[in-house]
């Protein structure tokens, strides 16, 4: 105990004593973790080199077995020891990532042979959210229906990651039969992220359109639909035209959905959909007004001529902009028209959008 | 006390008038010093808990898949340089290998008045084109924007001087094309992988993601080819190993805490990424001060609060930035004075927000914190270690205030520092060996014996700086990465 000053009040003493006492607690605490964490350090140090030298001999070998004429140790006995599952895996799943078709097959039924799926079933249970992932991505190249099993039982899972890779291993396995079911329980677990899920959702390919048309129209997740419109357009199926169309048209709908609409539709570029793509270029929401020009532009729609050049004067530089391009791509007419109001004078102190588009497009 | 004051009268009758005061001032600085560590205590714990929870939920499967489809949000890198001659080039080298299925680069010559835009323009072969552009936000007059035939994703705008980085920015922002922008400071190299972690939050969120915060860690020490760190290992020099230290406790500690409570008030301008419309609905960077990242940040809080929309600011811990850190105690202490002094204008400028409940959290916690650590930390702690010994010295406190305050200042310092790095360590075990480590955990403690210190009597000077309303950015020499054969030349 500190001797106390007879200047301090007891209450003063015991504030200043315990400011002391409790930073000394504290500096000693962390010289311990200081301790622990340069005694665990050197110890994975020590363990690191024997387990790179181990995983150098583990990838060549798988390497061997992808090349091999033959797959050697054919009668099923596994070349690990057990200890070495986890490196094994690790490896098994680099390589099984670059490689397709047959060569895919006889390495996975290999490896299942050496009891690498089920260590993977058994993965698939632990709490780590990477540890499901990588389990689910090495389940996507086996071909079992009990596979299939644990995939859709992952999709249940409330962590949208882990339904995301249970989707993309359902698209590797190309089991479209399974996609109506993942998208309810992606609607359940409210799915955001639009660019993965159009990712994953394309892989299925035009076996998917049904459902993705479905979604598309009676989803209750905005980002959900918005990634099976991107789908569709990804696809190119000519059977999601008419959905497209009446998706973009449609009055009610959210701007974002007649945006992605619009932009789907000009990736399929089915003249079919000149009218609505017209239509919207005099839409009151900027983005839907971008999209039609793009379209617009993309269709190379000359119908669209004097919608676009009344774009050029639109009071959003975007859709100035996106108008501009797609003037340039109608040939001789818009680059006329662009011609035409370059010579305009500037608004305020900007060059007109024509004359900036007339010069990056070199014209 | 000196016995020839103790015997004088004045003195008695001094300390008789004002000893009382002395003892209250004393407990202020007592009370403001364990207030500080007290926000260390809460901040370590959710700091450790964020890092957990982002660590366990790497998923790598989608990163690799992303790479190889386009399903991921293009985004425009904006390069400021003024006189970054030694280092521009192999700064866009380095931008140009990023691992990212889109994205372009504008590098904006400031009106260097070194060989900045020559440099470039041999390197990549540049030529002069037109690009339309809009006028969203404002910068100083475009001279020429150049292009190159082999590297169609890379951009140049050579522009007049304007007056500081924000200015540069800006005009990035403005010939951008894409929804998403990332400002890295030209003396910086990206990890390969860094955008595609970056972006990940705003796929995540799409709605409400507005700007997202990477780490930065210091490359002095590193070996450094074709533009990529290619051996992690600590600075050979005091000054920027020290510094390697603190980049660890302010990004790793205090602003993944931020982040977890939603408060975070700053997005470091050397490695920030941002959605372009809600940046250009706010202006921009301010070019009225040096405080740029953090004022941007706040006018983002401020202006989506006002306008009731949901959003996010967020701290990811691994896309990482690699910086070259000062070396010499002239710049540091120049780069040191300008932090405390952008600082204090950002905080001066939003001085509304403080303990405003219009501003949620942010109001309430976020500027707070901010005041605390930026505005009052720096003066109390210097009034501490002048005041608290000169008070003991006259005598008018006694021993266990210099003992309780010295602990404060070194004990907990330390205490900080190295939790800090213990959560680095445990999570994701950045140094790059064991001995690495025991530096590290040397400079953990060293740094509390004279550095810190060192260090907030600058930070005072950044306050004086900030009276006197100076504008300027002040001069920062760059010598350029090592490489393999630099570092073995020794040069």
């Amino acid at each position: 105990m500190l001797s106390v000053p007879a200047s301090l009040s007891a209450f003063e003493s015991l504030a200043l004593q315990s400011i002391i006492a409790v930073s000394f607690a504290l500096t000693g605490l962390s010289v311990l973790m200081a301790v622990f964490i340069v005694i665990k350090r050197a110890w994975r140090q020590r363990q690191a080199g024997r387990r790179e030298k181990r995983r150098r001999e583990i990838t060549s070998f798988l390497h061997h077995l992808l090349s091999a004429e033959d797959i050697p140790f054919a009668g099923g006995e596994m070349p690990f020891e057990k200890k070495d599952m986890p490196l094994v895996f690790d490896a098994a799943l680099s390589v099984i990532r670059g490689i397709k078709g047959s060569d895919a097959v006889r390495v996975v039924s290999r490896l299942n042979g050496w009891g690498m799926e089920a260590y993977a079933h058994g993965i698939l249970s632990a709490p780590s959210r990477a540890e499901k992932i990588r389990a689910l991505a090495y389940l996507s190249r086996c071909s079992d229906e009990k596979s299939i099993e644990d995939i859709l039982a992952a999709s249940a899972s409330d962590d949208r990651y882990v339904q995301l890779a249970a989707l993309r291993a359902l698209a590797e396995r190309q089991a479209v039969e399974h996609l109506g079911l993942m998208l309810s329980r992606m609607e359940a677990g409210r799915q955001r992220n639009t660019l993965i899920l159009t990712e994953v959702l394309t892989r299925f390919g035009e076996g998917a359109v049904p459902d993705l048309l479905h979604q598309a129209q009676f989803g209750s997740v905005l980002e959900m639909r918005i990634a099976a419109i991107n789908a569709l357009g990804a696809i190119g199926s000519p059977d999601a035209v008419d959905t497209l169309i009446a998706l973009a048209g449609a009055l009610e709908t959210h701007a974002e959905i007649t945006a992605k609409s619009l932009q789907a539709l000009s990736r399929l570029g089915d003249r079919r959909a000149e009218g609505v793509i017209i239509r919207n270029l005099s839409s009151t929401e900027k983005g839907i007004r971008v999209q039609a020009a793009r379209a617009a532009g993309a269709l190379a729609l000359s119908e669209a001529l004097p919608q676009l050049a009344a774009l050029l004067e639109d009071d959003d530089w975007w859709v100035r902009f996106r108008a501009g391009e797609a003037l340039a791509r109608l040939g001789r007419p818009g680059q006329a028209v662009l011609e035409a109001r370059s010579r305009d004078r500037p608004q305020k102190d900007e060059a007109p959008i024509a004359r900036l588009v007339l010069k990056e497009k070199g014209l | 006390m000196p016995e020839f004051l103790a015997d004088t009268v004045w003195f008695r009758e001094f300390m008789t008038e004002y000893a009382g005061i002395a003892v209250m001032v004393s407990w202020g600085i007592l009370a403001i010093g364990a207030m500080q560590v007290t926000v260390y205590l809460i901040q370590l714990p959710a700091a450790w808990l964020e890092l957990r929870k982002y660590a366990q939920t790497g998923d790598t499967e989608s990163e690799w898949q992303l790479l190889i489809s386009d399903a991921v949000l293009p985004i425009t890198l904006i390069l400021p340089a003024y006189n970054e001659e030694a280092v521009i080039v192999e700064s866009v080298r380095s931008m140009l290998g990023l691992e990212y299925p889109q994205f372009e680069i504008i590098a904006v010559n400031d009106g260097s008045k070194d060989r900045t835009l020559e440099l470039l323009i041999e390197a990549f072969d540049l030529t002069p084109v037109e690009r339309a552009h809009d006028l969203s936000v404002p910068h100083a007059p475009v001279r020429q924007i150049y292009a190159s035939e082999f590297y169609p994703n890379l951009v140049v705008i050579d522009k007049e001087n304007g007056k500081g980085k924000a200015d540069a920015m800006n005009a990035g922002i403005d010939y951008g094309r894409y929804p998403l922008f990332c400002v890295v400071d030209a003396d910086s190299l990206l990890e390969s992988g860094a955008l595609l972690r970056g972006v990940r939050p705003f796929m995540d969120e799409p709605q409400e993601m507005a700007a997202v915060g990477g780490t930065i860690r210091i490359a002095n020490g590193c070996e450094v080819t074709g533009g990529r760190v290619t051996r992690v290992a600590l600075p050979d020099t005091f000054l920027p190993l020290v510094q390697t230290l603190e980049y660890i406790r302010a990004f790793l500690v205090a602003r993944l805490a931020l982040s977890r409570w939603g408060v975070l008030t700053i997005v470091s301008g050397a490695f920030g990424i941002f959605r372009r419309d809600i940046a250009t609905e706010v202006g921009g960077f301010s070019r009225d001060t040096v405080g740029e990242d953090f004022d941007l940040i706040m006018k983002i809080h401020r202006h989506m609060r006002q306008a009731k929309r949901p959003y996010q600011v967020r701290y990811v811990p691994e896309p990482v930035c690699w910086t070259e850190a000062p070396d010499t105690r002239k710049s540091l202490r120049g780069q040191r004075k300008r932090w405390q002094r952008g600082a204090l204008e950002v905080l001066t400028k939003n001085g509304d927000m403080l303990f405003n409940p219009r501003y949620g959290r942010i109001g309430m916690l976020g500027m707070p914190y901010s005041f605390i650590t930026d505005f009052v930390g720096p003066l109390v702690q210097v009034l501490g270690y002048i005041l608290i010994p000169l008070f003991f010295l006259l005598g008018a406190i006694n021993w266990m205030f210099l003992a309780a305050y010295t602990a404060l200042v070194i004990l907990c310092g330390i205490f900080v520092s190295l939790v800090s790095l213990a959560i680095d360590e445990v999570e994701l075990r950045r140094a790059e060996d064991t001995k690495a480590l025991l530096r590290l955990i040397a400079v953990a403690v060293t740094e509390n014996l004279g550095y810190r210190q060192l260090n907030n009597f600058w930070r005072i000077a950044g306050w004086w700086e900030f009276a006197r309303k100076r504008q300027d950015w002040g001069e920062m020499t760059r010598t350029g990465f090592k490489s393999a054969a630099d570092k073995q030349s020794g040069s």
